[in-house]
């Protein structure tokens, strides 16, 4: 591995001293060498959060997307595995697809017409008399990641010798568990995605997964937007006792806003809200009351984001995946979820829940965008001891009994599971 | 349709829903919301797709999905001051192109246009395109928009920040 450490200024901090479970250096979010360093260290040794399996439901569906900065192909195969293959050609190195998605039988590079199969194997290369006795095409397929699945999740390494992903995932597994509980009963399918990009480092994002304590601050006018009743749920976390975050390992945490609504498919006996009323009545032509009222109870999703370094979050209703591109630019996805095979009006209730805060046109995107920038350019400022304070909670953090960490939802317990684990992947 | 084939009537159509779209890109450039929104039939719709080649956009996510009720609470939200996005709501300057008459009758106007839209905030500025169908009523006190569907020529990509209503 090239060790870009070595490139950082002689008189650069060591990476080790630039977290201390206290707070953090902004060079962390605006360091060039540090974000090359993270590629190589994070995205490109750890596992990656890649896809969705209901992304690609049947045999030759892909998209294209990325691991760190790397483009990879995530297909189904006509066995029914997924494969992860990296996106360029045996040959010249171009990338063998071009679209999002889509379903293929083939990948034909553009520029020499090298094809592969969706395994990837080499299957046809024009003109194939100037490599006689030069180039064997079993050994030229397109290079695959290692893959691996849990509960449709799909995510990828470079790494061949990644731990197996059930321990990577460890303590968060219980989590995705409840998380899928929102189905109503129903598997849970992508419907969409916004897609946008800003200014900022991707830790900003990371972070703000399990970021409490900005939610009534930054988003004042979603909240003012909302009916009373809903509204005052917004805010009371900020107060009460009960929700918490606790750090689960690896990097991961959970921040549990509403710990009545962790998991759906109980019933909480409360009543449904009088916005809901007129689509409980049009689902209970085709329900039994009890599914109606776990359909409803789960429109907005679980009480809770699971924050999943380093890239994905499972966000209440939605999934946040995360891309970094350069060390102040950032792709996120928020892909919207609805009940595959459930009933079209509350699918369509999901759908209309997930714009009004997501996305450049959203109530709540924009405003996370506006704040996470706005860290950027201040992180930025030009002045040697800028640290960024990651300390709140400290005073109030406890056992939850099993071993993680735990405090008041508002506080910064996940964001510095998430540093700690970004401290021993940087730091070897 | 030619040009050749238009009669007086529908010069005149195309001439009102020209001027009425062009109207209404002054009220929004101007942050006069509250005027943009009395430009409404209460049940429009104003609809900015993500996905390409829809038809039925209430069964997919979009960027933009609105009934009256929502247009209202998106402009409060805009002119709230309380938004990070949109203190200060970005300035913007737009163009409208190539109108297109696709339907007219005694009660309805259809209408396609292109849309350039140069916004500016905090020394960036951004050029966004668009297709634009307007699908206008003929009441008693004129025009009034039943439908806005803005079909952002990178709609499907990733956006940056859209802190104003395209």
């Amino acid at each position: 591995m090239n060790d870009a450490q070595s490139e950082r200024a002689p008189n650069a901090r060591p990476l080790e001293d630039l977290y201390d479970g206290n707070r953090f250096h902004a060079d962390l979010y605006t360091d060039p060498q540090i974000f090359e360093l993270e590629i190589e260290r994070i995205y490109n040794q750890g596992w990656v959060w890649v896809a969705h399996e209901s992304e690609i439901p049947d045999a030759g569906d892909f998209k294209t997307t990325h691991v760190g900065r790397t483009p990879v192909i995530v297909n189904r195969g006509k066995d029914g595995a997924v494969n992860v293959l990296l996106n360029r050609c045996r040959h010249r190195g171009a990338t063998v697809c071009d679209r999002n998605q889509g379903n293929a039988r083939a990948f034909t590079c553009p520029y020499h017409a090298w094809s592969y199969g969706l395994d990837g194997r080499l299957i046809g290369i024009p003109f194939a008399e100037g490599y006689a006795g030069v180039l064997d095409k079993a050994n030229f397929p397109l290079i695959a990641l290692k893959v691996g699945v849990y509960r449709g999740l799909v995510f990828a390494s470079m790494n061949d010798m990644v731990e197996p992903l059930d321990d990577f995932l460890g303590d968060a597994k219980p989590w995705i568990d409840l998380f899928l509980h929102q189905g109503g009963g129903f598997p849970l399918k992508v419907a969409g995605a916004h897609k946008f990009r800003f200014t900022g480092n991707w830790k900003i994002q990371l972070e703000n997964t399990t970021d409490g304590y900005h939610f009534p601050f930054v988003h004042r006018t979603f909240v003012d937007s909302l009916p009373e009743e809903t509204a005052k749920g917004f805010t009371a976390f900020m107060r009460e006792e009960g929700p918490y975050v606790r750090a689960l390992g690896n990097g991961h945490s959970v921040a549990v806003f509403f710990p009545d609504t962790v998991d759906l498919s109980q019933d909480d006996e409360a009543p449904v809200p009088p916005q809901f009323e007129e689509l409980a009545a049009q689902l209970s032509e085709d329900y039994p009351p009890e599914r109606v009222r776990w359909i409803l109870r789960a429109i907005n999703g679980a009480g809770f984001n699971l924050n999943l370094f380093p890239n994905i979050g499972l966000s209440a209703a939605f999934l946040r995946e995360l891309k970094p591109l350069a060390v102040d630019r950032t792709e996120i996805r928020h892909m919207a979820l609805v009940m595959d095979g459930g009933p079209e009006e509350a699918n369509r209730m999901r759908l209309r829940i997930h714009e009004k805060f997501q996305g450049a046109g959203g109530f709540g995107s924009p405003d996370d965008m506006a704040a996470w920038e706005r860290v950027q350019i201040g992180a930025g400022a030009s002045h040697d001891d800028v640290w960024i304070m990651l300390n709140r909670g400290l005073n109030r953090e406890v056992d939850d009994g099993e071993g993680h960490l735990q405090a008041h939802v508002t506080d910064e317990t996940g964001m510095r599971e998430a540093y700690s684990m970004w401290k021993r992947m940087m730091v070897r | 349709m030619t040009l050749a084939s238009f009669d007086q009537d529908r010069l005149g159509d195309l001439a009102h829903a020209r001027a009425f779209i062009d109207q209404e890109a002054d009220l929004l450039d101007r942050l006069a919301y509250d005027e943009w929104l009395s430009l409404w039939e209460p049940s429009g719709r104003y609809i900015l797709p993500i996905d390409r080649d829809v038809i039925d956009h209430a069964g997919r996510l979009n960027h933009i999905y609105d009934d009256g009720s929502m247009r209202r609470q998106r402009v409060d939200r805009l002119m709230s001051g309380h938004a990070p996005s949109a203190s200060p709501i970005m300035r913007t300057v737009r163009t409208i192109g190539r109108v297109r008459l696709l339907e007219a009758d005694t009660a309805m106007l259809v209408v396609a246009s292109s849309l350039l839209i140069i916004s500016f905030k905090r020394q960036v500025q951004t050029l966004l395109a668009a297709d634009v169908t307007h699908r206008l009523t003929r009441g008693a006190d004129g025009l009034k928009i039943a439908e806005k569907l803005v079909l952002l020529i990178n709609s499907d990509e990733p956006l940056a920040e859209m802190s104003f209503l395209p």
